[in-house]
Protein backbone atom coordinates (compact mmCIF):
# COMPACT_ATOMS: atom_id res chain seq x y z
CA UNK A 1 0.00 0.00 0.00
CA UNK A 2 1.05 3.18 -0.96
CA UNK A 3 2.21 5.08 2.62
CA UNK A 4 3.18 8.98 2.28
CA UNK A 5 2.86 11.64 4.85
CA UNK A 6 0.43 14.04 2.57
CA UNK A 7 -2.09 13.89 0.20
CA UNK A 8 -2.19 17.42 -1.49
CA UNK A 9 -4.76 18.24 -4.03
CA UNK A 10 -4.59 21.90 -5.87
CA UNK A 11 -5.97 22.36 -9.52
CA UNK A 12 -3.49 25.62 -10.21
CA UNK A 13 -0.37 24.62 -11.02
CA UNK A 14 1.73 27.15 -9.71
CA UNK A 15 -0.10 26.58 -6.21
CA UNK A 16 0.54 22.98 -6.53
CA UNK A 17 4.54 23.38 -7.75
CA UNK A 18 5.48 25.53 -4.92
CA UNK A 19 3.83 23.41 -1.88
CA UNK A 20 5.74 20.51 -4.13
CA UNK A 21 8.74 22.17 -3.47
CA UNK A 22 8.47 23.51 -0.14
CA UNK A 23 7.51 19.90 1.22
CA UNK A 24 10.59 18.20 -0.30
CA UNK A 25 12.76 20.87 0.77
CA UNK A 26 11.35 19.51 4.56
CA UNK A 27 12.06 15.96 3.11
CA UNK A 28 8.24 15.33 3.74
CA UNK A 29 6.97 12.65 1.65
CA UNK A 30 3.45 13.20 0.00
CA UNK A 31 1.72 12.81 -3.54
CA UNK A 32 -0.10 15.73 -5.29
CA UNK A 33 -3.12 15.22 -7.64
CA UNK A 34 -4.82 18.04 -9.85
CA UNK A 35 -8.42 17.19 -8.50
CA UNK A 36 -10.86 15.94 -5.91
CA UNK A 37 -11.33 12.70 -7.74
CA UNK A 38 -7.59 11.77 -7.97
CA UNK A 39 -7.44 12.52 -4.56
CA UNK A 40 -9.84 10.18 -3.27
CA UNK A 41 -9.12 7.58 -5.79
CA UNK A 42 -5.20 8.04 -4.21
CA UNK A 43 -7.16 8.42 -0.50
CA UNK A 44 -8.36 4.82 -0.98
CA UNK A 45 -5.05 3.50 -2.27
CA UNK A 46 -3.25 5.13 0.16
CA UNK A 47 -2.34 6.03 3.93
CA UNK A 48 -1.76 9.36 4.88
CA UNK A 49 -0.97 11.18 8.09
CA UNK A 50 -2.66 14.19 6.75
CA UNK A 51 -4.68 16.05 3.56
CA UNK A 52 -4.10 19.31 2.38
CA UNK A 53 -7.05 20.11 -0.14
CA UNK A 54 -7.77 23.11 -2.08
CA UNK A 55 -11.57 24.11 -1.91
CA UNK A 56 -12.92 25.20 -5.55
CA UNK A 57 -11.27 22.85 -7.73
CA UNK A 58 -12.99 21.54 -10.99
CA UNK A 59 -15.59 18.45 -10.65
CA UNK A 60 -15.37 17.85 -6.77
CA UNK A 61 -14.46 20.54 -4.68
CA UNK A 62 -12.45 20.13 -1.28
CA UNK A 63 -15.11 19.86 1.00
CA UNK A 64 -17.10 17.53 -1.12
CA UNK A 65 -13.90 15.29 -1.06
CA UNK A 66 -13.46 15.77 2.81
CA UNK A 67 -16.77 14.42 3.59
CA UNK A 68 -16.09 11.59 1.91
CA UNK A 69 -12.83 11.19 3.37
CA UNK A 70 -14.25 11.89 6.78
CA UNK A 71 -16.60 8.80 6.33
CA UNK A 72 -13.66 6.39 5.59
CA UNK A 73 -11.46 8.33 8.81
CA UNK A 74 -12.96 10.80 10.63
CA UNK A 75 -9.68 10.62 12.65
CA UNK A 76 -7.60 11.92 9.83
CA UNK A 77 -6.68 15.60 9.75
CA UNK A 78 -8.07 17.59 7.14
CA UNK A 79 -6.64 21.27 5.74
CA UNK A 80 -8.10 23.25 3.72
CA UNK A 81 -7.15 25.89 1.14
CA UNK A 82 -8.57 28.99 -0.24
CA UNK A 83 -8.35 32.27 -2.02
CA UNK A 84 -11.73 33.02 -0.88
CA UNK A 85 -11.45 34.74 3.05
CA UNK A 86 -14.89 34.67 3.21
CA UNK A 87 -15.34 31.09 3.28
CA UNK A 88 -13.30 30.34 6.00
CA UNK A 89 -15.58 30.02 8.84
CA UNK A 90 -17.85 27.72 6.31
CA UNK A 91 -14.72 25.67 6.06
CA UNK A 92 -13.94 25.57 9.72
CA UNK A 93 -17.65 24.62 10.26
CA UNK A 94 -17.07 21.78 7.70
CA UNK A 95 -14.45 19.71 9.63
CA UNK A 96 -11.17 21.25 8.31
CA UNK A 97 -8.60 21.41 11.52
CA UNK A 98 -7.05 24.01 9.43
CA UNK A 99 -7.88 26.69 6.92
CA UNK A 100 -5.27 28.88 4.64
CA UNK A 101 -6.28 31.41 2.85
CA UNK A 102 -3.57 31.83 -0.25
CA UNK A 103 -1.40 33.14 -1.77
CA UNK A 104 0.82 31.06 1.22
CA UNK A 105 3.59 33.59 1.18
CA UNK A 106 5.53 33.05 3.89
CA UNK A 107 6.42 29.72 6.35
CA UNK A 108 3.44 29.61 8.96
CA UNK A 109 1.85 27.15 6.79
CA UNK A 110 4.28 25.10 6.63
CA UNK A 111 5.09 25.16 10.48
CA UNK A 112 1.71 24.61 10.65
CA UNK A 113 1.77 21.11 8.75
CA UNK A 114 5.18 19.70 9.87
CA UNK A 115 3.12 20.45 13.76
CA UNK A 116 0.54 17.95 12.24
CA UNK A 117 2.90 15.64 11.26
CA UNK A 118 5.35 15.49 14.23
CA UNK B 1 -10.29 64.15 -0.01
CA UNK B 2 -9.20 62.72 2.76
CA UNK B 3 -7.86 59.48 3.17
CA UNK B 4 -8.37 57.59 6.20
CA UNK B 5 -6.37 54.15 7.58
CA UNK B 6 -8.31 52.29 9.84
CA UNK B 7 -5.52 50.32 11.80
CA UNK B 8 -7.30 48.02 14.22
CA UNK B 9 -4.65 45.84 15.75
CA UNK B 10 -1.08 47.19 15.76
CA UNK B 11 2.25 47.88 16.91
CA UNK B 12 1.18 51.91 16.08
CA UNK B 13 4.67 53.02 17.50
CA UNK B 14 7.36 51.47 15.73
CA UNK B 15 4.60 51.11 11.68
CA UNK B 16 4.32 55.53 12.25
CA UNK B 17 7.97 55.99 13.18
CA UNK B 18 9.28 53.53 10.31
CA UNK B 19 7.34 55.46 7.38
CA UNK B 20 7.89 58.23 8.81
CA UNK B 21 11.49 57.73 8.49
CA UNK B 22 11.70 56.27 5.11
CA UNK B 23 10.00 58.83 3.97
CA UNK B 24 11.81 61.50 5.08
CA UNK B 25 15.70 59.63 4.19
CA UNK B 26 13.66 59.08 0.76
CA UNK B 27 13.40 62.96 0.38
CA UNK B 28 9.42 62.72 0.67
CA UNK B 29 8.71 66.17 -0.23
CA UNK B 30 5.72 66.92 2.03
CA UNK B 31 5.80 68.07 5.15
CA UNK B 32 5.17 65.70 7.88
CA UNK B 33 3.34 66.85 10.90
CA UNK B 34 2.64 63.91 13.71
CA UNK B 35 0.07 64.44 15.50
CA UNK B 36 -0.39 60.11 16.67
CA UNK B 37 -0.27 59.46 20.42
CA UNK B 38 1.11 56.16 21.46
CA UNK B 39 -1.62 53.54 21.41
CA UNK B 40 -2.95 52.13 24.81
CA UNK B 41 -3.93 48.42 23.13
CA UNK B 42 -0.56 46.93 21.02
CA UNK B 43 -0.52 43.47 19.80
CA UNK B 44 2.01 42.02 17.21
CA UNK B 45 2.12 43.30 14.18
CA UNK B 46 2.56 40.24 11.35
CA UNK B 47 5.63 41.79 9.37
CA UNK B 48 6.02 45.92 10.34
CA UNK B 49 8.94 46.26 8.13
CA UNK B 50 7.46 44.98 5.22
CA UNK B 51 3.82 46.48 5.47
CA UNK B 52 5.69 50.21 6.23
CA UNK B 53 7.43 49.22 2.83
CA UNK B 54 4.02 48.98 0.85
CA UNK B 55 2.81 52.22 3.05
CA UNK B 56 5.60 54.14 2.26
CA UNK B 57 5.79 53.16 -1.58
CA UNK B 58 2.09 53.92 -1.90
CA UNK B 59 3.02 57.17 -0.41
CA UNK B 60 5.67 57.65 -3.23
CA UNK B 61 3.46 57.00 -5.35
CA UNK B 62 0.50 59.29 -4.62
CA UNK B 63 3.45 61.89 -4.82
CA UNK B 64 4.29 61.13 -8.14
CA UNK B 65 0.66 61.02 -9.06
CA UNK B 66 0.05 64.27 -8.15
CA UNK B 67 2.96 65.80 -10.26
CA UNK B 68 4.72 66.81 -6.82
CA UNK B 69 2.37 69.01 -5.37
CA UNK B 70 2.82 70.91 -1.76
CA UNK B 71 0.54 69.26 0.66
CA UNK B 72 0.41 68.57 3.89
CA UNK B 73 0.54 65.04 4.83
CA UNK B 74 -1.00 64.87 8.62
CA UNK B 75 -1.13 61.90 11.07
CA UNK B 76 -3.81 61.91 13.53
CA UNK B 77 -5.11 58.82 16.48
CA UNK B 78 -7.63 58.59 18.09
CA UNK B 79 -10.16 55.79 19.70
CA UNK B 80 -7.98 53.31 17.67
CA UNK B 81 -7.71 54.53 14.55
CA UNK B 82 -4.72 55.91 12.89
CA UNK B 83 -5.60 58.40 10.41
CA UNK B 84 -3.34 60.14 7.53
CA UNK B 85 -4.86 62.73 5.58
CA UNK B 86 -3.65 64.27 2.22
CA UNK B 87 -5.24 67.80 2.19
CA UNK B 88 -5.94 67.88 -1.61
CA UNK B 89 -7.91 65.70 -4.26
CA UNK B 90 -5.79 62.98 -5.84
CA UNK B 91 -5.47 62.50 -9.04
CA UNK B 92 -6.65 59.39 -11.58
CA UNK B 93 -3.61 57.78 -11.08
CA UNK B 94 -3.78 57.45 -7.68
CA UNK B 95 -6.24 54.18 -8.85
CA UNK B 96 -2.85 52.34 -9.67
CA UNK B 97 -1.13 53.10 -6.64
CA UNK B 98 -4.56 52.05 -4.65
CA UNK B 99 -4.62 48.27 -6.39
CA UNK B 100 -0.81 47.97 -5.86
CA UNK B 101 -1.15 48.51 -2.45
CA UNK B 102 -4.41 46.71 -1.97
CA UNK B 103 -3.10 43.79 -3.62
CA UNK B 104 0.62 44.03 -1.37
CA UNK B 105 -1.38 44.18 1.26
CA UNK B 106 -3.83 41.69 0.66
CA UNK B 107 -0.60 39.13 -0.09
CA UNK B 108 0.40 40.16 4.12
CA UNK B 109 -3.31 39.33 5.10
CA UNK B 110 -4.17 42.79 5.13
CA UNK B 111 -6.76 44.70 3.47
CA UNK B 112 -7.54 48.00 2.10
CA UNK B 113 -10.84 49.09 0.48
CA UNK B 114 -12.66 52.43 -0.73
CA UNK B 115 -15.93 52.87 1.26
CA UNK B 116 -17.43 56.40 1.69
CA UNK B 117 -14.53 58.68 0.55
CA UNK B 118 -12.29 56.57 2.73
CA UNK B 119 -9.56 54.50 2.06
CA UNK B 120 -10.21 51.93 4.83
CA UNK B 121 -6.82 49.79 6.21
CA UNK B 122 -6.39 47.02 8.36
CA UNK B 123 -3.64 45.34 8.82
CA UNK B 124 -2.63 41.28 9.92
CA UNK B 125 -1.17 40.58 13.36
CA UNK B 126 0.82 37.21 13.68
CA UNK B 127 -2.04 34.65 14.02
CA UNK B 128 -3.68 35.37 11.38
CA UNK B 129 -1.62 33.66 8.11
CA UNK B 130 -3.74 30.41 9.35
CA UNK B 131 -7.37 30.74 10.82
CA UNK B 132 -7.76 27.40 13.20
CA UNK B 133 -10.21 25.49 14.28
CA UNK B 134 -12.22 26.40 17.70
CA UNK B 135 -11.40 23.25 19.36
CA UNK B 136 -7.56 23.59 18.60
CA UNK B 137 -4.92 24.56 21.39
CA UNK B 138 -2.03 25.57 19.44
CA UNK B 139 0.36 25.62 22.25
CA UNK B 140 -0.09 21.75 22.53
CA UNK B 141 -0.59 21.39 19.27
CA UNK B 142 2.10 23.11 17.15
CA UNK B 143 4.78 22.89 20.35
CA UNK B 144 7.49 21.30 17.38
CA UNK B 145 6.49 23.19 14.59
CA UNK B 146 9.27 25.91 13.41
CA UNK B 147 8.86 29.32 14.59
CA UNK B 148 7.08 31.91 12.16
CA UNK B 149 9.61 33.27 10.08
CA UNK B 150 8.41 36.74 8.31
CA UNK B 151 8.95 37.29 4.77
CA UNK B 152 12.69 38.52 4.00
CA UNK B 153 13.32 41.72 5.51
CA UNK B 154 14.88 42.77 2.06
CA UNK B 155 12.58 45.79 0.17
CA UNK B 156 10.83 44.13 -2.68
CA UNK B 157 9.18 47.20 -3.47
CA UNK B 158 11.51 49.07 -5.48
CA UNK B 159 11.99 52.98 -5.81
CA UNK B 160 14.04 53.60 -8.78
CA UNK B 161 14.47 52.01 -12.35
CA UNK B 162 11.89 50.62 -14.80
CA UNK B 163 10.03 48.87 -11.86
CA UNK B 164 8.27 51.85 -10.40
CA UNK B 165 8.19 53.52 -13.76
CA UNK B 166 6.03 51.06 -15.28
CA UNK B 167 4.08 50.18 -11.66
CA UNK B 168 5.95 48.35 -8.81
CA UNK B 169 3.77 45.51 -8.16
CA UNK B 170 3.65 44.53 -11.66
CA UNK B 171 6.20 42.11 -11.07
CA UNK B 172 7.74 41.30 -7.82
CA UNK B 173 10.35 38.28 -8.05
CA UNK B 174 11.40 38.61 -4.33
CA UNK B 175 7.82 36.86 -3.95
CA UNK B 176 8.71 33.78 -5.62
CA UNK B 177 12.55 33.99 -4.35
CA UNK B 178 11.29 34.03 -0.64
CA UNK B 179 9.11 30.97 -1.46
CA UNK B 180 11.67 29.10 -3.06
CA UNK B 181 15.10 30.50 -3.32
CA UNK B 182 16.15 27.89 -5.93
CA UNK B 183 16.08 30.51 -9.17
CA UNK B 184 16.09 28.13 -11.29
CA UNK B 185 12.89 26.29 -10.22
CA UNK B 186 11.61 29.98 -9.88
CA UNK B 187 12.39 30.84 -13.40
CA UNK B 188 10.82 27.60 -14.88
CA UNK B 189 7.38 28.11 -13.16
CA UNK B 190 7.80 31.70 -14.29
CA UNK B 191 7.73 30.33 -17.89
CA UNK B 192 5.16 28.09 -17.26
CA UNK B 193 2.85 29.99 -15.73
CA UNK B 194 3.18 33.13 -18.73
CA UNK B 195 2.59 30.04 -21.09
CA UNK B 196 -0.61 28.95 -18.81
CA UNK B 197 -1.50 32.35 -19.15
CA UNK B 198 -1.28 33.02 -22.58
CA UNK B 199 -3.25 29.55 -23.25
CA UNK B 200 -6.14 30.82 -21.07
CA UNK B 201 -5.95 34.33 -22.56
CA UNK B 202 -6.81 32.49 -25.94
CA UNK B 203 -9.38 30.72 -24.33
CA UNK B 204 -10.76 33.43 -23.19
CA UNK B 205 -11.06 35.15 -26.24
CA UNK B 206 -12.72 32.05 -27.95
CA UNK B 207 -15.11 31.61 -25.09
CA UNK B 208 -16.65 35.55 -25.38
CA UNK B 209 -16.48 35.32 -29.27
CA UNK B 210 -19.01 32.36 -28.80
CA UNK B 211 -23.05 32.89 -29.04
CA UNK B 212 -24.64 33.94 -26.10
CA UNK B 213 -25.33 32.81 -23.26
CA UNK B 214 -21.47 32.80 -22.44
CA UNK B 215 -19.39 30.03 -20.22
CA UNK B 216 -19.73 32.39 -17.32
CA UNK B 217 -18.64 29.14 -15.08
CA UNK B 218 -15.47 28.49 -17.48
CA UNK B 219 -14.39 32.27 -17.31
CA UNK B 220 -14.81 32.60 -14.03
CA UNK B 221 -12.59 29.11 -13.10
CA UNK B 222 -9.78 30.74 -16.09
CA UNK B 223 -9.80 34.44 -14.18
CA UNK B 224 -9.54 32.73 -11.12
CA UNK B 225 -7.09 30.36 -11.95
CA UNK B 226 -5.10 33.48 -13.47
CA UNK B 227 -5.44 35.32 -9.97
CA UNK B 228 -3.86 32.43 -8.14
CA UNK B 229 -1.08 32.04 -10.28
CA UNK B 230 -0.41 35.58 -10.65
CA UNK B 231 -0.46 36.63 -6.62
CA UNK B 232 2.04 32.96 -6.47
CA UNK B 233 4.73 34.48 -8.54
CA UNK B 234 4.42 38.33 -8.09
CA UNK B 235 2.82 39.30 -10.84
CA UNK B 236 0.09 41.42 -8.71
CA UNK B 237 -1.40 43.76 -11.46
CA UNK B 238 -2.10 40.84 -13.56
CA UNK B 239 -3.80 39.20 -10.57
CA UNK B 240 -5.86 41.98 -9.85
CA UNK B 241 -6.94 42.25 -13.49
CA UNK B 242 -8.15 38.73 -13.06
CA UNK B 243 -9.90 38.93 -9.71
CA UNK B 244 -11.96 42.33 -11.10
CA UNK B 245 -12.91 39.51 -14.07
CA UNK B 246 -13.61 36.63 -11.96
CA UNK B 247 -16.26 39.08 -9.59
CA UNK B 248 -17.72 40.40 -12.77
CA UNK B 249 -18.40 36.69 -14.41
CA UNK B 250 -19.33 35.61 -10.67
CA UNK B 251 -22.04 38.89 -10.86
CA UNK B 252 -23.07 37.95 -14.17
CA UNK B 253 -21.36 41.36 -15.74
CA UNK B 254 -20.92 40.03 -19.34
CA UNK B 255 -20.81 43.28 -20.87
CA UNK B 256 -17.87 44.07 -18.67
CA UNK B 257 -15.42 40.83 -19.61
CA UNK B 258 -13.95 42.44 -23.27
CA UNK B 259 -13.25 45.08 -21.58
CA UNK B 260 -11.46 43.33 -18.58
CA UNK B 261 -9.78 40.91 -21.30
CA UNK B 262 -7.77 43.47 -23.23
CA UNK B 263 -6.40 45.05 -19.77
CA UNK B 264 -5.51 41.32 -18.90
CA UNK B 265 -3.96 40.73 -22.19
CA UNK B 266 -2.27 44.13 -21.72
CA UNK B 267 -1.16 43.39 -18.70
CA UNK B 268 0.25 40.20 -19.54
CA UNK B 269 2.65 41.53 -22.01
CA UNK B 270 3.64 44.27 -19.34
CA UNK B 271 4.62 41.78 -16.81
CA UNK B 272 6.43 39.74 -19.65
CA UNK B 273 8.53 42.27 -20.59
CA UNK B 274 9.88 43.52 -16.83
CA UNK B 275 9.94 39.67 -16.57
CA UNK B 276 12.52 39.25 -18.77
CA UNK B 277 14.15 42.57 -18.42
CA UNK B 278 14.48 41.67 -14.41
CA UNK B 279 16.30 38.52 -15.49
CA UNK B 280 18.35 39.70 -17.90
CA UNK B 281 19.70 42.47 -16.08
CA UNK B 282 20.53 39.82 -13.53
CA UNK B 283 22.79 37.88 -16.22
CA UNK B 284 24.22 40.93 -17.27
CA UNK B 285 24.71 43.51 -14.83
CA UNK B 286 25.42 47.23 -15.61
CA UNK B 287 29.44 47.80 -15.13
Amino acid sequence: MNEKQILLAEDEFTARKLLEFQLKRLHITFDAVETGTAALEYFRQGTYKLVLLDEYMPGLNGSEVAREIRRIDPSLPLLAMTSDPEAVQRLLEAGFREVFVKPLHGNAHLAIILGYLA
Amino acid sequence: MSILYSMSIIQLPELVDQILHDLSSLGFPIPIQNQYEPAAEQCTLQDPDRISKVLTVFFMQLESARKGCFSRLKWDYREGILSAALLEPCSPEMEVSFINTRTSLHCLGGTLSFEKGHLLLTLPTSNQQSTRGPSKDPSEEFSDAPPYQPLDESASYRLEGSHLEKGTSVFDPDVLQQACPDEEFSRQLLEEFLSHCRNHLQELEHLLTQEHPLDLVKIHRIAHSIKGGGLNVGAFRLAEVARSMEQQAKAGMSGSLEKALTRLIEEERLLESIYREHYERKANPPG
